[in-house]
Parts: C-alpha cells; sequence; structure tokens
C-alpha cells in the first residue's frame, strides 16, 4: 500500500483517482488542487508518490513538478495529461516525472504506471 | 450514421417531432450490434482484446476495424466481413419510422430523395458513409478556409466522443446554429493555444450539462456543483486532448488552458465564428468555435 498525493484542479479528476487508488489498496494521503498548494503540501505528507496533472490554471504541473522535485530530488511523480502530445510528455519527463498517464484515466493503465514506478524506485510493500 | 442526419432532417421539416425521431433512433440503436461484439461472438477476437482497442479509441481517434488491423487482431478481410455483417442486421431508421406508422414508405422515399438533394449527397456519399464528407454537406466551415478541415475533423470528433464517453449513438448535427443564445445556459469552454488558436466549448441547458457530467463520471448527479461542472469541464478537456494530438500528427503544435465554465445570461460574445447544434438523446447544445 503507498501513500499518494493527487494533484488535479479538477474535483471529478481527484475523486476518480482517489476512486481507483483506494479501491486498489492504496492511501490517499493528500489532495491539492493548484500547483503551489501541491508544493506546500508535500513536505507535510511527504508521499510515496504524486499524481500531477500537467494543466492546470495559476502555477503548471510542470512548475509544481519541479517545485517540489527541487525539496526532494527523489519524489515519485506521475505526470497526468488530456494532451497525447509527445512534447508535453517529453516536457514532463525531461523535468524529473518518473512516467505519466493519460486522460481519460483508465484504471488498469494507472494502477499499472503506478505500480512499476514505485518498484523501479524502491517502494517496499511493508513501507 | 447517414440515417441520423436522415433523421434530423425530418425533424427540421416538422415531418417528424423530437419524440416521434428519438423513439427511432432508439430502436435502431437496439438493433444494430457493434463491430467489437460481432468479432467476439464469431470468435475472431477476445473479450479483452476488445477491450483493449476501446480504451486506445478513448485516445486515439481512430475506427474499432483500423486499430484491430494495426494490432494484428483482424485482418482487413475479417473486417470487411464484420462490417458487412453489422450492416446486414442494421435496423435502418427508414424501417423505424415506417413499422411505427409514422409515415408511409412511398413518404420515406420521396423525403430521402429530398434529403440527398437538398444537401448534394451522392448515392456514393449514403454507400460509403463517409462521416467527414456528410458532416461537410450539413455544416458550413468554408469561410474558415485553410483551417475548416480541422473544424470539420473538430466536429466529427464532438459526435464519435459522445459514442465513447457519453454512450449516446443518437447524436445528431444540423446546420450553423444563427440564433441568439437563450438565457442562463452554462458555457463550457476551452482554449487551444500555439500553431493555431482555437476556443472551443459547448453552450447548454443545466439539464443536458448534469446529463454529459453525470455521464462522463460514471454516476448520476442531481445538482449543478463544483463536481458537475468540472465533470463536464473534463469531457471537454478530453476531447481537446484528443483534438490536440491529431493536430501534432499534423505538425501541430499546441497546449490547451484549463476548461472555464460559467453561467451565460443572454448571447455570447458576438466574436464567435461558428455555432453548431448537436442533438443528443438527452437534450440539445451547441458546439461553439472561434479561430483567431
Amino acid at each position: 500500500m503507498a501513500r499518494i498525493m493527487i494533484v488535479d484542479d479538477s474535483m471529478m479528476m481527484r475523486n476518480t483517482l482517489r476512486r481507483i487508488l483506494e479501491k486498489a489498496g492504496h492511501a490517499v494521503v493528500e489532495e491539492a488542487v493548484n500547483g503551489q498548494q501541491a508544493i506546500d503540501n508535500y513536505p507535510k505528507c511527504l508521499p510515496d508518490l504524486v499524481t500531477m496533472d500537467i494543466t492546470m490554471p495559476g502555477l503548471s504541473g510542470i512548475d509544481a513538478l519541479k517545485g517540489i522535485l527541487e525539496y526532494d530530488p527523489q519524489a515519485n511523480i506521475i505526470a497526468v495529461s488530456a494532451l497525447g502530445q509527445k512534447h508535453i510528455v517529453f516536457e514532463a519527463l525531461q523535468n524529473g516525472a518518473k512516467n505519466y498517464v493519460l486522460k481519460p484515466i483508465h484504471e488498469d493503465k494507472l494502477l499499472s504506471v503506478l505500480e512499476m514506478v514505485l518498484e523501479q524506485n524502491g517502494f517496499a510493500e511493508s513501507h | 450514421m447517414l440515417n441520423q442526419y436522415f433523421g434530423h432532417y425530418l425533424l427540421n421539416k416538422g415531418i417528424l417531432n423530437n419524440v416521434q425521431l428519438r423513439e427511432v433512433l432508439d430502436a435502431e440503436r437496439s438493433v444494430k450490434v457493434k463491430l467489437g461484439l460481432l468479432a467476439v461472438n464469431v470468435g475472431v477476437m477476445t473479450a479483452a482484446q476488445v477491450e483493449d482497442i476501446h480504451n486506445l479509441q478513448r485516445t486515439r481517434d481512430q475506427r474499432f476495424g483500423d486499430l484491430a488491423v494495426a494490432m494484428g487482431f483482424l485482418t482487413s478481410v475479417q473486417v470487411d466481413q464484420l462490417l458487412t455483417s453489422q450492416q446486414e442486421g442494421h435496423l435502418s431508421i427508414m424501417q423505424a419510422i415506417t413499422d411505427k406508422n409514422y409515415m408511409t414508405l412511398s413518404a420515406v422515399e420521396t423525403a430521402l430523395s429530398d434529403f440527398r438533394e437538398e444537401y448534394g449527397i451522392t448515392t456514393s456519399d449514403a454507400e460509403t458513409e463517409d462521416e467527414t464528407e456528410i458532416i461537410k454537406k450539413l455544416v458550413d466551415f468554408s469561410s474558415a478556409a485553410d483551417k475548416a478541415d480541422l473544424l470539420y475533423n473538430y466536429v466529427g470528433l464532438i459526435k464519435r466522443n459522445a459514442v465513447r464517453f457519453l454512450d449516446d449513438p443518437s447524436f445528431i448535427f444540423i446546420q450553423n446554429s444563427t440564433g441568439k443564445a437563450a438565457q442562463s445556459k452554462w458555457f463550457v469552454s476551452q482554449q487551444i493555444i500555439g500553431d493555431i488558436t482555437l476556443s472551443a466549448g459547448f453552450l447548454m441547458e443545466e439539464s443536458v450539462l448534469l446529463e454529459i457530467a453525470a455521464r462522463f463520471y460514471g454516476e448520476k448527479l442531481t445538482r449543478v456543483d463544483e463536481l458537475a461542472l468540472d465533470s463536464v469541464g473534463e469531457f471537454l478537456n478530453v476531447n481537446n486532448g484528443v483534438f490536440c494530438s491529431s493536430l501534432s500528427d499534423r505538425g501541430l503544435m499546441t497546449d490547451l488552458q484549463p476548461p472555464v465554465v460559467i453561467k451565460q445570461d443572454g448571447e455570447i460574445d458576438k466574436a464567435v465564428n461558428y455555432r453548431v447544434n448537436t442533438a443528443t438523446s438527452f437534450g440539445d447544445f451547441e458546439i461553439i468555435l472561434s479561430l483567431a
């Protein structure tokens, strides 16, 4: 079971992600509705993984990702985007995202990517 | 799909009313079997393979048969055979209209001939059912010049995504709307910026917003609150994301701004270039498109 922070300005998306993650046995320890809130809340909850919406009002998901990594270079962040464009995904990965998922969120795909990121970055089930 | 446009032609001409049209489209829908189901039924694909393709269609705007061939699940010959069997099992709207005694067969044939003549739809159009070509005959984006094709593609994408995400095949376009916006409608819009600048959105009444929100979210929603507004915004966001992906395939780089949902009283911005009325089984809404 991983401790996860969800970052998305859309309540619908936060609810959807929470539903999928909790159903899979993970704990959603924090939700942030914008990039700045994500940066502010990360140190308080120190999640095992962050799902980061790329397109948000105010501070972008890319900038929020950079902000979190500045605090914690080991942070596991999965970029979430409605855009399937290579350059957006590439930008997220270049700036430190460990992987990405596209909207609309497909449950199996999200969980597969999440488990891969956690496994590749030393997350143990007993954590 | 030509049937859907013919059905709305009958509605516009006052030959069928809204209730009758929805009944015949539902009757048509209840008989038509999806290609994936047919493939599983005859044993050429597994249910898991069908599900993989349906999931892929939500991020790639491609036909089931094309994806099945690309992924090696089916051959082109098998796709053709499945399409043939689908067509043979298809209860046409014409048959549904006569079965319900809304029109005589002779009247249907006359109306169909008038419809094809009025919209310049040839026999080959009807046979190939090329959706883009049919949309071009019903919606006029010619003033967009070299960007017209993008707008036709956008409108077609909305229709396909309504089937994929809202489970509503009764999705029909009628002519560009030039009427004034009714009072107090909800306007959800999003800016696409970059190599092209396009504002794309929907204008709809509250009941339609709630239905779209509920269908996309997957749960019943009874009031217009943050969840409902976000859900509609996400439907637009997903649709526009797929559109932007198709633009990048054409070498056009674009980004999306976050969607915005507001209550619109009176007319929307007069700079709006195009308004397309679309009809679903749960109500009508307008696609609002503005090019920079």
